[in-house]
């Protein structure tokens, strides 16, 4: 029988869910007060619960800004060329890995496992970029991450849990292993692959490092680049460096807290709304996928 | 006979690539690439100003160059050129950020290093203007400094940046106009000594100055606080940063270790005592995590009803700068009402009659260009012979530094300009992007110095305006270069300074503890560093 009515367990078990929902939405619904309001409130500081002056000032601002709509469409290139790229050859990669009969299984999941633990460091990554000729190109923003070793091994877990009986049936009807793969177990893993796929988008949206880095070229700037430069922008770090004379030219270069805050939501909105249509997915697919090690 | 066939077109092919580039090297420009202090990224789609003043080299000089400008972050500065250089791809020229970074650089032999004459052979008028001490001759007794500054083993290195502006005081204290207004305290009778101070303290924490009836205010900030070590002619990074070495008995102490600063914990420990500073002096309330750096939340929001938190700047008043407003100025007003006012005080000044707040010297390396050790001496040279040309060429540097008439600035009546865009699409189209090939943030020339400095109006105001009296600033650090450990030991000995001053302010620890704390303080570096800084000291007589 299943247990209906209202206990105080439960209203407690909501109780904590609901407040622990207010600290993200409270945080999201400040910022957007803060990106309605004109300078002179967003600089008082404390927590807006409700416009006291709203302007569309600071987005319109925002949205002429030649570097916002550069670093969408950057971000968007690297986002979405990395996203599929990387998720066809993950599971490609971990399609061989799930098969039993694959000479040295373990050898090669290890091999490809031991990855995750080490890395070259930041100066070596550097350099065989630079000696690879990917300075300043999308594909530095693509090929030193692109097959992550979590992903591939969750998602090996994935293709091990199908029955290999139908697999031999499709090999009985003649398919080959390539197109067993893309047409067979590719579209029945979409859960994990949706799971993957999300988590490959939020990172790639996210990185800023890595352009940084490897990125001269003010035209292949990324939306992440783009934003950190209009938060920093007078921070003490930045103003820190130069003598104290030239505080009046510095401050002149500061940004407002409401133009921060409207570049943070015009920057995160579009991954803020793809979540919720990838997030059925999410449980599923992380749960299938660790099942077995 | 197929194989022979495309042999004979590849070597055929590589005969004419061979030939290229010794063909066009006559006229081929020489590429420089500048990484200087930007504030965004340039457009090389909207870039005017280097195409301009590439010409006007060729033109005038005969000097052939392809300038590239390039951006690196200011916030990331260190980390992204240390990655090109490991990778040798930085930039030919490059910002030495700090003396430590320049030493770092230095010591792994990754910037050039040339004797004095080869500057003064190809950037004479250069030359010149520093060793005459620079317009008008303001820093003569600063030759020296500048000198030693710019060597390292006996050759240049560095060209320092060398501005009458580094030593220019740039703080007072802030009091709040209400506060004073209520309890009748004019400028003239605003405290000038450390009593009359403490006892202002005392009125703003139980006079009720806001007039709310409750007592909910307190004296001063953390920032007032440490101006009282001023008063015994010391300078404290107290909460977080380094502090300056001073001279008593001529050996160099650090201000924190200094017999009197004990005398000011003590006066700060009584103040406390007395409950007129707010227990929760260090939690923050003087720059708050996110929000503009200067603004004193304490003093704006009517808690203290004095900082030294902003400088000057921040704080614009009319009869001083020339006009009002001010990052910090405007949140004051936001909060208090566009009537509200603020006040300049005067330091107050200890037994000895000191008084002030700390000042730089007119030499710095931080916003000063290096150079790629890779280059060559005729690169090296080319490079200098811009800087001389920016030096003597007004029209040249003008085209750098403020971009076109018209377009990008305007000529003022006294001899000003007044830029008509942002910093950073001034940035964008080319304007600022050869500042590291000009010099730091002015060419040496008169004109660089007249239009950063002489001829801005705020700045003769204020410099008439700070020699009333004890409105001045004068301390300076006697150790003017990083010493070889500061990196090292400065965050453990300031770490231990911290704690055992909140102590003995909030009466946690006794004074009498005093010598147990320069002695732990002496043992966790200070020792080392002290005598880093008497070595130093020495090696400059």
């Amino acid at each position: 029988m299943v247990e209906k009515r209202f206990t105080a367990g439960k209203l407690l078990i909501y109780l904590i869910l609901v407040l622990l929902c207010a600290t993200i939405v409270i945080a999201f619904w400040h910022l957007l007060n803060l990106s309605l309001s004109p300078s002179h409130i967003a600089t008082k500081g404390g927590l807006l619960l409700y416009p006291k002056e709203a302007t569309l000032d600071n987005y319109s601002r925002v949205i002429d800004n030649r570097y916002i709509w550069l670093g969408y469409k950057n971000t968007l290139i690297r986002t979405i060329v990395g996203t599929v790229l990387q998720l066809f050859f993950t599971a490609m990669g971990a399609y061989v890995l799930s098969k039993r009969f694959f000479p040295h299984r373990t050898f090669w999941t290890l091999f490809i496992v031991f990855t995750m633990f080490f890395s070259g460091g930041l100066i070596p990554t550097y350099l065989l970029v630079k000696n690879l000729g990917l300075l300043d190109t999308y594909a530095a923003m693509i090929l030193p991450g692109f097959i992550s070793a979590y992903n591939m091994v969750i998602i090996r877990n994935y293709f091990q849990s199908m029955p290999e009986e139908i697999e031999e049936s499709c090999l009985i009807d003649g398919a080959g292993r390539f197109r067993i793969f893309l047409q067979f177990v590719l579209p029945l893993s979409k859960p994990i692959l949706a799971t993957v796929a999300l988590w490959l988008v939020v990172g790639h949206w996210n990185s800023w490092f890595d352009v940084l880095i490897y990125i001269q070229d003010d035209t292949k700037f990324t939306l992440q680049i783009v934003l950190r430069r209009i938060i920093l922008t007078g921070s003490k770090e930045i103003l820190d460096t130069s003598a104290a004379a030239n505080a009046a030219e510095m401050e002149k270069a500061v940004s407002s807290e409401g133009l921060k805050a409207a570049c943070i939501y015009v920057t995160t909105l579009p991954i803020l709304c793809a979540y919720p249509f990838v997030q059925k997915f999410f449980v599923k697919g992380i749960m299938i996928g660790s099942l077995k090690g | 006979m197929k194989g022979s066939r495309i042999l004979a077109l590849v070597l055929a092919l590589m005969m004419v690539m061979a030939l290229v580039p010794t063909a066009v090297a006559e006229d081929e420009p020489v590429k420089i690439s500048v990484a200087g202090y930007m504030f965004g990224p340039i457009d090389n789609e909207q870039d005017v100003i280097t195409p301009l003043v590439e010409q006007m080299l060729k033109e005038k000089y005969g000097i052939n160059v392809d300038i590239e400008v390039v951006y690196i972050e200011q916030a990331n500065y260190a980390e992204i050129l240390n990655t090109r250089l490991a990778g040798d791809t930085a930039p030919d020229v490059f910002l030495a950020q700090s003396a430590t970074m320049l030493n770092s650089y230095y010591d792994q032999g990754l910037i050039k290093s040339w004797d004095e004459d080869f500057l003064k052979e190809n950037a004479p008028d250069v030359y010149n203007f520093i060793m005459n001490g620079a317009a008008y001759g303001d820093l003569i007794n600063d030759v020296d400094a500048w000198k030693k500054a710019s060597l390292k083993d006996g050759k240049m290195v560095v060209i320092p940046s060398f501005k009458p502006d580094g030593s220019m005081p740039y703080k007072t204290l802030i009091y709040r106009g209400d506060w004073l207004d209520k309890l009748g305290v004019t400028e003239e009778t605003l405290p000038k000594t450390v009593d009359d101070f403490v006892a202002l303290m005392g009125r703003f924490t139980k006079e009720d100055p806001d007039g709310n009836g409750k007592d909910d205010t307190y004296g001063c900030s953390i920032t007032a606080m440490k101006a009282l070590f001023g008063s015994y002619g010391l300078a404290t990074g107290f909460s977080g940063s380094e502090s300056y070495w001073v001279l008593r008995d001529s050996k160099v102490v650090n201000s924190d270790v200094a017999p009197e600063a004990k005398e000011v914990i003590a006066t700060l420990a009584a103040m406390y005592a007395d409950g007129l500073i707010d227990p929760e002096f260090v939690a923050g309330k003087e720059s708050v995590e996110g929000s503009y750096w200067a603004i004193s939340h304490g003093m704006v929001t009517g808690l203290y009803g004095v900082s030294a938190n902003a400088s000057i700047d921040h704080y614009r008043l009319k009869e001083v700068m020339g006009d009002d407003g001010g990052r910090c100025a405007q949140e004051y007003w936001a909060v208090n009402g566009a009537d509200s006012t603020f006040v300049y005080g005067p330091w107050p000044a200890g037994p000895n009659g000191d008084y002030g707040w700390q000042v730089g010297t007119p030499v710095a390396v931080s916003e000063s260009a290096v150079y790629n050790a890779n280059m060559s001496d005729e690169k090296l040279a080319l490079i200098f012979k811009i800087l001389n040309a920016f030096a003597t060429d007004d029209e040249l540097y003008m085209t750098a530094f403020a971009g076109i008439e018209g377009t990008h600035y305007e000529k003022q009546e006294n001899g000003t300009i007044k830029r008509l865009m942002g910093n950073e699409e001034l940035n964008a189209v080319g304007v600022w992007g050869c500042r590291s090939l000009y010099g730091n943030d002015r060419a040496f020339s008169q004109l660089g110095y007249d239009l950063a400095f002489y001829k801005d109006p705020s700045i003769a105001n204020r410099l008439n305006w700070f020699k009333k009296d004890q409105y001045n600033s004068y301390i300076q650090n006697v150790v003017t270069e990083t010493l070889p450990s500061a990196g090292e030991l400065f965050a453990e000995v300031n770490t231990i300074r911290d704690e055992a001053w909140v102590a003995m302010i909030r009466g946690e620890r006794s004074l009498d503890t005093w010598d147990e704390y320069v002695e732990s303080w002496m043992n966790a570096g200070g020792q080392t560093l002290t005598d880093e800084a008497n070595a130093w000291y020495e090696a400059q007589k």
